[in-house]
Formats: C-alpha cells, sequence, structure tokens
C-alpha cells in the first residue's frame, strides 16, 4: 500500500542480518539482537514494536550507527552505517537522524531554541540561517517567537516537535524515532503522530517508529515490525498483521491492551516472563510463554513463513487459518 | 466470591449510598511569586465499600495531588481547603499520629514506579513484615507466615524464598506485585492506585489488571485507581471521574463516562486514544495545550480547545451537574446530549 507510488523505489534504510552483543560485567554475552533485517522506504513509515528488553531500541540505536554490530550490515542508501567514535560524521550520513525519546533531556535547557535549531541549520550548510529556522518552526507547526524562548517554556508535546524540527534541519531521508511519543500525554502522542505522518507524506522522509505498543504504531506506521528476544518474529503490512496476526506472540500484544469502551472487558494477560536475553530458550523463544505451543516448539527455530501480501511470522504454525489463540477476543473493534 | 456481602456490589453504589471515603470541595493551592496557584480546584469524590473509582486525566490535571491531599502527603507550603471524610472522620488537618495510623493501616498505596516505592536495600520480607509488626502488632514468626501467603495471593512464585531477596532481584511486573502485598498487608479499606501499571509492558498490565480485579473481588478492598490511560480506567473501574486543569468535568458509572461520554473532553480524549481509530485516517489530536496551573483561561478551562464552545463558556465556570441517573457533568452546552451513545 504504501509502496504503490514507488514501486521499484531502493530501501532508504535497509538493515541486514544485524546483530548487536553486549557484555555483562562478569564477562557474560548478552546477545540484544539475533539477526534482525529490514528495510524502510522513502516515504513510508515502519513501526517496530516489542516489550521491554527485546532489543528494539539495540536495533533502533545500530540504524543510526551507535552501536557496533557483531555481524549483519546498515546502509543508508547505499552507503554503510557503523560507529564513528570521535571521528565526524561524513556528509552523506547527515540525511540519516535519530529523534529521542525524552524531549525534555534531548533539548538542552540552557540555550533558547533558535540558537539550537541554527546549530543544525549551518552543520547542514544553509543559509540564510534565520529564514531556515522560521520555516523549520512552521513546519512543526510552532509559532515564530518560539525561537526566542527557552526549552522549559515549553510542554512536553511542544518540546517534540522542536526536536522534530531540529531533526528536519538535516533535511533528512531517514529519521529513525525511539518512543517518541511514549513520555506525552494522549492528546500530545495523537498530535505528534499525526504531525510525523505529515511530515513523512510531504516530504517523503522515511521513519522506523520504534515503540512498545502496537496501537500508536497502528495509528502511524504503513509497515510493522514485531521483535521478541531480539529476533524479528513478524512482519507486514499493518492493516494485516492487525487484523490477523499470524504470530502468537502479535496476538498477545494486540490482545493484551485495554480498550477504552466502558465495557468493564479485562485485557489478556500473557503469562511468565521474558526470558533472560543470555541463555534464550532453546528452538522458537516465545514457546515457554506460547498459548499454542506444542512439543516440536521447543527444538526447531522457526523459519520465517511467508503468508501472503509480504506478512511474515517466525512460528511453525503461521499458515493456520488464525492467529494466536488470543486473537479476537481481546480487541473487537473498539468504537 | 464474597457471597455474604451481596449489599456492596459495585454498581449499586449511587451518591447516596454509604460512602468510605467522601471529598468535598477539594482544593490545592501552592504559592507563587504572584499569589496563590490552584492546582487542584474544588474536587469532590466518593468511594463505596468494594467499588473501584477510576479517576483519569493528563498530566496536570491534578489527579495525583488530589490522592496526596487524602493521605496528608502533600509537600508543606500547599494549602488545602475542603473536607476529607474517611468513614466520616475528617481527615484534613488530622494530627500526624492519626495520619500515620491511617495510612497503610485504612488506605494503603501503590505508586507508578515499582523500582522507587520499594526500599532497595531491604528485603522483600523486611519490608513486608515491618508493616504488620508496626500496625498489627504482630510478632516475627507470625508475620512472617502472614507475608507468605501475602506473596502468595499476589501470585509472586516461590514465596519463602522471595522474602529473603532484595526488589532488583524481580522483574518489573513482579516488583508491583510485591509493592501490591505490601500495600494490601494489614487488609486496608482503601487502596489508592496512582498509574500502578504505566511503568509495565502491556502484557504484563494485564496480568497486574486482572490481578487488581481478583483482589477486590475477594477482599472487598475498594479503589482509587488514578491513570492517564482511559483504557486501564475502563477495564477496572465501575465509576469515573475525569479531570481536565484542576477540576471534575464528567463523572459516573463506567459505561456511560467511557461508553458514551458527554463532555467534549473526555470526548476528545477518547479519540486521540491509540487504537480507538483506524491507522492515520482517524487520529484527531486535541488543538492547543493544557492550561499551565495559574495560567488557567477564564471560565472552562477547556474552552479554547473545544470545538463546541460558546460565548459564555469563555466567562462562567461550570459547575458539576447532575444529567442522567448517576452521570455528572460540567458542560452547560451539552453537544452530546441527543447523541447519546452514538
Amino acid at each position: 500500500m504504501s509502496t504503490s507510488g514507488v514501486p521499484s523505489a531502493q530501501p532508504v534504510l535497509r538493515l541486514d542480518g544485524v546483530e548487536v552483543t553486549y557484555h555483562r560485567p562478569d564477562g557474560t554475552a548478552v546477545q540484544a539482537v539475533r539477526g534482525a533485517s529490514l528495510e524502510v522506504l522513502a516515504g513510508e513509515i515502519v513501526g517496530l514494536v516489542g516489550e521491554s528488553g527485546c532489543g528494539k531500541s539495540s536495533l533502533g540505536r545500530a540504524a543510526v550507527g551507535l552501536e557496533r554490530l557483531t555481524a549483519g550490515t546498515v546502509t543508508f542508501n547505499g552507503q554503510p552505517v557503523h560507529p564513528l567514535g570521535r571521528r565526524p560524521r561524513p556528509a552523506g550520513l547527515r540525511p540519516l537522524q535519530l529523534l529521542f525519546q525524552d524531549p525534555y533531556s534531548s533539548l538542552n535547557p540552557r540555550r533558547k531554541v533558535g540558537h539550537q535549531l541554527a546549530d543544525g541549520v549551518r552543520a547542514a550548510g544553509e543559509a540564510p540561517v534565520g529564514a531556515r529556522v522560521a520555516e523549520l518552526l512552521a513546519m512543526v507547526s510552532m509559532p515564530p517567537g518560539t525561537a526566542q524562548r527557552y526549552p522549559h517554556e515549553f510542554s512536553g508535546g511542544q518540546r517534540q516537535r522542536l526536536a522534530i524540527a531540529r531533526a528536519l534541519a538535516a533535511r533528512p531521508a531517514m529519521l529513525v524515532a525511539d518512543e517518541p511519543v511514549s513520555a506525552l500525554d494522549a492528546s500530545a502522542q495523537a498530535a505528534i503522530v499525526t504531525l510525523l505522518g505529515e511530515l513523512c507524506q510531504e516530504t517523503g522522509v522515511g521513519i522506523l517508529f520504534v515503540s512498545h505498543d502496537l496501537g500508536v504504531v497502528h495509528q502511524i506506521a504503513h509497515k510493522v515490525a514485531v521483535m521478541y528476544l531480539g529476533k524479528i518474529v513478524e512482519g507486514g503490512v499493518i492493516e494485516d498483521v492487525w487484523r490477523d496476526p499470524r504470530h502468537p506472540y502479535t496476538a498477545a500484544l494486540i490482545a493484551a491492551a485495554p480498550v477504552a469502551d466502558g465495557s468493564g472487558r479485562l485485557p489478556i494477560g500473557l503469562a511468565g516472563e521474558v526470558p533472560d536475553p543470555s541463555a534464550p530458550p532453546p528452538g522458537c523463544s516465545f514457546h515457554p510463554r506460547c498459548p499454542i505451543a506444542e512439543a516440536q516448539c521447543a527444538e526447531v527455530d522457526p523459519p520465517p513463513i511467508d503468508v501472503g501480501n509480504g506478512q511474515v511470522a517466525r512460528c511453525l504454525f503461521a499458515l493456520r487459518t488464525s492467529g494466536g489463540a488470543h486473537h479476537g477476543e481481546g480487541r473487537a473493534r473498539s468504537r | 466470591m464474597n457471597l455474604a456481602f451481596p449489599s456492596t456490589v459495585p454498581t449499586s453504589t449511587s451518591e447516596a449510598g454509604a460512602a468510605l471515603l467522601e471529598v468535598k470541595g477539594l482544593s490545592v493551592s501552592r504559592r507563587d511569586r504572584r499569589g496563590w496557584v490552584n492546582l487542584v480546584d474544588g474536587v469532590d469524590l466518593h468511594l463505596g465499600p468494594g467499588e473501584v473509582l477510576g479517576v483519569c486525566g493528563e498530566s496536570g490535571s491534578g489527579k495525583t495531588l488530589t490522592s496526596l491531599a487524602v493521605l496528608g502527603l502533600l509537600p508543606a507550603g500547599m494549602k488545602v481547603e475542603g473536607s476529607i471524610l474517611y468513614q466520616g472522620e475528617e481527615l484534613r488537618g488530622a494530627s500526624r499520629r492519626r495520619l500515620r495510623a491511617v495510612r497503610g493501616r485504612e488506605i494503603a498505596v501503590v505508586w507508578q514506579d515499582p523500582s522507587t516505592s520499594l526500599h532497595p536495600l531491604l528485603s522483600v520480607g523486611t519490608q513486608l513484615t515491618e508493616h504488620l509488626r508496626y500496625h498489627l502488632g504482630l510478632d516475627a514468626a507470625t508475620a512472617e507466615r502472614r507475608a507468605i501467603n501475602l506473596l502468595r495471593s499476589v501470585r509472586v512464585p516461590d514465596p519463602t524464598s522471595a522474602l529473603r531477596a532484595r526488589p532488583h532481584e524481580f522483574s518489573g511486573g513482579l516488583r508491583q506485585r510485591i509493592a501490591l502485598a505490601v500495600a494490601l498487608a494489614c487488609e486496608p479499606k482503601i487502596l489508592l492506585a496512582d498509574e500502578p501499571t504505566t511503568a509495565l509492558d502491556v502484557t504484563v498490565q494485564a496480568e497486574i489488571l486482572r490481578l487488581l480485579r481478583e483482589l477486590v473481588d475477594e477482599s472487598q478492598v475498594s479503589v482509587v485507581l488514578i491513570s492517564h490511560d482511559l483504557g486501564v480506567v475502563s477495564s477496572l473501574a465501575d465509576r469515573v471521574q475525569v479531570m481536565y486543569a484542576g477540576r471534575v468535568v464528567e463523572s459516573g458509572p463506567r459505561q456511560q463516562v467511557i461508553g458514551a461520554p458527554r463532555h467534549p473532553y473526555t470526548r476528545a480524549l477518547l479519540a486521540a486514544l491509540p487504537g480507538s481509530a483506524p491507522a492515520r485516517k482517524g487520529v484527531r489530536a486535541i488543538p492547543g495545550s493544557p492550561p499551565l496551573p495559574g495560567r488557567l483561561p477564564t471560565g472552562c478551562a477547556f474552552h479554547p480547545r473545544c470545538g463546541y464552545a460558546v460565548p459564555s463558556c469563555a466567562s462562567e465556570v461550570p459547575v458539576l451537574a447532575p444529567i442522567d441517573g448517576d452521570v455528572r457533568l460540567a458542560c452547560p452546552v451539552d453537544p452530546f446530549a441527543a447523541s447519546g451513545a452514538s
């Protein structure tokens, strides 16, 4: 659906077999990302969803060159992305920008908003600076007087707009947004989600939207990748995955979200805990918590299975007609 | 579960029912360079036995300050007006000694973040038994037996060894279960749960909500559930109170307030929720931002952001008045009166 305008487009961002490993103080290796591949096309928003510890932030950081890869490649517009240490970022990577979760710590509290935006404009080599700053503020619907004020004078939602303006200064082709709305109230969340959607449509920027909230991803994304314990367990067009999840973990995520319909129906949880990522369970990592697991799931690591329309699920039973046992029970169409 | 108390079926609790907690005209204000700034403005709250009251609103709406005022835990220098009646007893201005006896014993709290509400250096057992020994005067052995049962009731696996462990050894979900066990240790009549699931993953949140439901059904504890998440409130609360800029704008049974809201703010908040709308098409953000304390708009605080405001909204503060049945609404325009459940 999202790709219809640019069917043969090269992906702006491509992650191929990415692995990220951390080491605990005692030397134990923790594989945070265990071979993840995804692509983002121009003008496309891909949601990367999972719960804490699933590796989504590590993958997001790897996508902008903030993590050293133990295997795999990240390419942006065809050029490799890897950690640079203290070396300056090549100009070719400037259109690859990162947007952080907390707009309270991502802006400098002691400098005026205008000055902070001007830094980005100058780094992009643009002039006149003042006019471009005004243009950036207009793009995120902030009044022109904003430039003369300090970050503390703004609400969380407004600050996230300013952080977006700051990222836009580089005229990004790709924006990796790590939980950009999870620190915000519902109304501010909706406003930022709408803004990102509009920017994607107007400027053609690709967005990798990292979030713990499948509902928010459903609002904004064209495609989705669901992560569990370092692996992408399901991916596809968001409407397909939302309507008919083929991995029981995706189905559980959908069923666990409480629905504000006044019915008093309780959401459905998931028993057990996320296993220690330094010792993932054998076979399918999800099998100890899976409602439909069978004996073979403890032995076979499921390969990605294509269920049609580009929807792929790493579940041995992905081709059964319905997704997990939970599906349809927890979330009927709410309003 | 508890068939001995048929009269405490939550839905039968109306404004007229016997109140466990009755807050009347609660106002909280803080001193500023220019004078007193109202943060909570004339909030009423009524909690019946075995009832779950959901209080929702965005940050800055005054929902947490209301609960802190009930507990007598507001920071020094804040002015509290109105009345806080617990079983008919006035808690506002009560002695510190009396408040200490009420807190934890009669009214317990679960906070948002279990990693800060539990003491990181003390074992789970110490934190549980301390409570039992202080309030109930139990001896060490009895308290420990009770603590094990408590951990079992909140489904902490292997309760005996959990007693010896420290909070960091548990996941966020288990820590919140432990915090619940601490809160429920003395069988309080009221549990104030302030964003109890906000820090948790969604699948863990669902488990905690189910646990809370069971605990309420079994122990008949009354709960004030404070949350910014209307979905959370909708799945647990019997009655719901929506706050905006320190005032209650709508209150009533969950089915009406969330199922068929009448206040434009409640409507807007629901429309802004993820999952309420199909992707990209129906997301409706509320224009503007919530007002800052001390810079409250005149009249109805929501009028500058409201699509249904009439000129009088800018001058007259709407009164929270009964409309249908138990529903109260602070909106004289009431644009959704006819549409009802649409």
